[in-house]
């Protein structure tokens, strides 16, 4: 239900922020447990100016601040009102090198509910990706693209009338205020007003969800994990359109591509040739409308024509981090301040020759070389400025998603990824989510 | 062969329906004559590799002679002194060729030669 104040002495959950990170957390550990939850969001049911100013910041580097901002939206369902439905599995390139401290499976798991959440196609999680047959090196990995869920369409009311979760709007969270390392109480203030009146609010358990950006910043703000990289290795997506030209054997592709409205098709080294290679998750994407026919590898086919759509991962890089500004909002707080540069020149490069050989030598189609000044777009992914490792010293959680400086903050999002992937990271945040909430609901049972 | 040339030829065969007759005294691109070093090239071979003509490679057949071309497939047994053609030659060549880039795509050393010797020989078969 929706309250203007905390109800509750003392909550069992707080969880702040309501995108695709906080709010599947809330309805799963409300679902599974009859634990009382506190939903805390800075912004209303729809947007409002001055609330969205909250989360401008200052920038330096190859992204504007118009950027990062527009990606990180202040209202009931978070960034869900501004993303465009991609999903897509994470690759197991990182898992397979251990840069995840966890199993790929533990988030595969709950790839198919994460799916249900986002009302995405079941293939999504049924048909990931698909090895071709004699080019052993490539996979196709489509993205599934429906009409983007809405969050606060879809469970509005559901929270709106939920018995045992307190949703309170228009609340910023400027501060976790902390004893050792136990977080006691979150100081909220007022959307709208000056920062100087604070309410507080105490629970068991604390589940920050304000995204890439913001998730380091109430960190920063709260001294909280500072022996910790906090904000450190902000990996965006950086996306190339009309990167290259490419025939692909078309009559070879349809045995691979998904039959369903919706699905942008996309090839891949697979992750074990990236591995091998030592190269990072590389996609790129391409349309079937054109066709005409053309020699490959000494017999005239059929091929479909294309310009491709080039998705990459990026190392994650110490220096490209959130840290805090010296300018400050309307609420007095310091505003986030946004370093970043992109770093996937040359392993694109190599990664497209790489490519080129696989797709030239096995007859699956010809690739016109990489265009060098094509423009480079991000994605809008924040990814990696809290970033889930086995120690303190080089990661901000721990596979549980619990900070390591603390008992009983957990963090939620893309920030806790360690390596970006080319996936588009709100179908794995959501499963991450749940998976989460599961952790919390076993740790109040006592298991 | 001379431009003169060769748009003549191509006219005449147009006028001829279509039919593409042999060239008599005339050179590709001005520069080494198809019948240069006394190779024969088998008059079946451009029907064996005509589905393979391609108007993008026309460049490239005008840059080589055909009997450098032919002797290349032939070398790599992708195609042969009797006129036929393996394309299994080709894709086993692929794994090992240099990639070349070509009218804005890549393309394998001995497609190159094999596409350009499909244009140049549709196009300029040999005398029979």
């Amino acid at each position: 239900m929706i309250v203007d104040a905390p109800v509750l002495e003392r909550y069992d959950v707080v969880i702040i922020g309501t995108g695709p990170a906080g709010l599947p957390a809330a309805l799963r550990l409300a679902e599974q447990t009859s634990l009382r939850i506190a939903l805390i969001e800075s912004g209303m049911k729809k947007e409002n100016d001055s609330i969205q100013d909250l989360s401008a910041v200052t920038a330096t580097g190859d992204m504007s601040p118009g950027h990062w901002a527009f990606h990180a939206q202040r209202t009931f369902g978070g960034t869900s009102n501004a993303w465009g439905g991609w999903c897509a599995a994470l690759e197991r390139r990182a898992f397979d090198l251990q840069e995840w401290p966890i199993e790929y499976d533990e988030i595969d798991r709950y790839y198919p509910d994460a799916a249900e959440v986002l009302n995405a196609s079941p293939n999504v999680y049924m048909y990931k990706e698909a090895e071709i047959e004699s080019a052993p090196g490539l996979v196709y990995k489509p993205f599934y693209t429906r009409f983007p869920v809405r969050l606060e369409e879809k469970y509005w009311d559901t929270i709106a009338t939920h018995p045992t979760i307190d949703l309170i709007l228009q609340a910023t969270c400027v501060e976790l205020e902390h004893e050792g390392s136990t977080i006691t109480q979150a100081v909220l203030t007022d959307s709208l007003g000056d920062g100087s009146e604070l309410s507080y609010i105490k629970a068991d358990y604390f589940i920050l969800a304000c995204g890439g950006i913001g998730n380091p910043r109430v960190l920063h703000h709260s001294n909280i994990a500072k022996d910790s990289p906090v904000g450190r290795h902000l990996m965006e997506h950086p996306h190339v359109v009309r990167a290259a030209k490419v025939y692909l054997n078309e009559e070879r592709l349809r045995q691979y591509t998904v039959d369903e409205p919706d699905v942008v098709h996309a090839l891949q080294l697979s992750s074990e040739r990236c591995v091998e290679e030592g190269l990072l998750s590389f996609s790129f994407s391409f349309d079937l409308h054109q066709t005409a026919e053309k020699p490959l590898l000494g017999r005239s086919k059929n091929v479909v024509v294309a310009d491709v759509v080039v998705r990459a991962e990026m190392e994650p890089q110490f220096d490209n981090a959130v840290s805090l500004s010296d300018e400050v909002d309307g609420l007095g707080q310091r505003r986030a301040h946004v370093n970043f540069h992109y770093n996937h020149d040359d392993l694109a490069w190599r990664t497209w020759q790489i490519l080129t050989e696989e797709l030239l030598r096995s007859g699956f189609g010809r690739p016109a070389p990489f265009d060098a000044s094509a423009p480079i777009g991000g994605g809008g992914h924040y990814i990696g400025t809290t970033r889930m490792g086995t120690s303190e010293l080089d990661s901000v959680v721990d596979g549980d998603c619990k900070v390591h400086a603390t008992d009983n903050l957990f963090i939620a999002g893309s920030s806790v990824f360690p390596a970006a992937g080319v996936a588009n990271p709100t179908y794995t945040i959501v499963a991450l989510s749940l998976r989460l909430a599961d952790h919390i609901a076993a740790l109040k049972e006592g298991v | 062969m001379d431009r003169r040339c060769f748009i003549s030829h191509i006219g005449r065969a147009t006028a001829a329906g279509g039919t593409l007759l042999p060239l008599v005294g005339c050179g590709i691109g001005g520069e080494v004559p198809p019948s240069e070093g006394g190779v024969d090239i088998p008059a079946n071979l451009g029907a064996a590799i005509a589905h393979l003509v391609d108007p993008e490679y026309r460049n490239y057949a005008l840059q080589s002679s055909q009997s450098s071309l032919y002797q290349a497939l032939v070398d790599k047994g992708v195609v042969t002194t009797a006129g036929e053609f393996d394309e299994q030659a080709v894709f086993a060549a692929a794994q090992t060729d240099a990639l070349v880039e070509y009218g804005g795509f890549y393309h394998t050393e001995t497609e190159l030669q094999l596409y350009g010797l499909a244009y140049s020989l549709v196009l300029d078969p040999p005398a029979a």
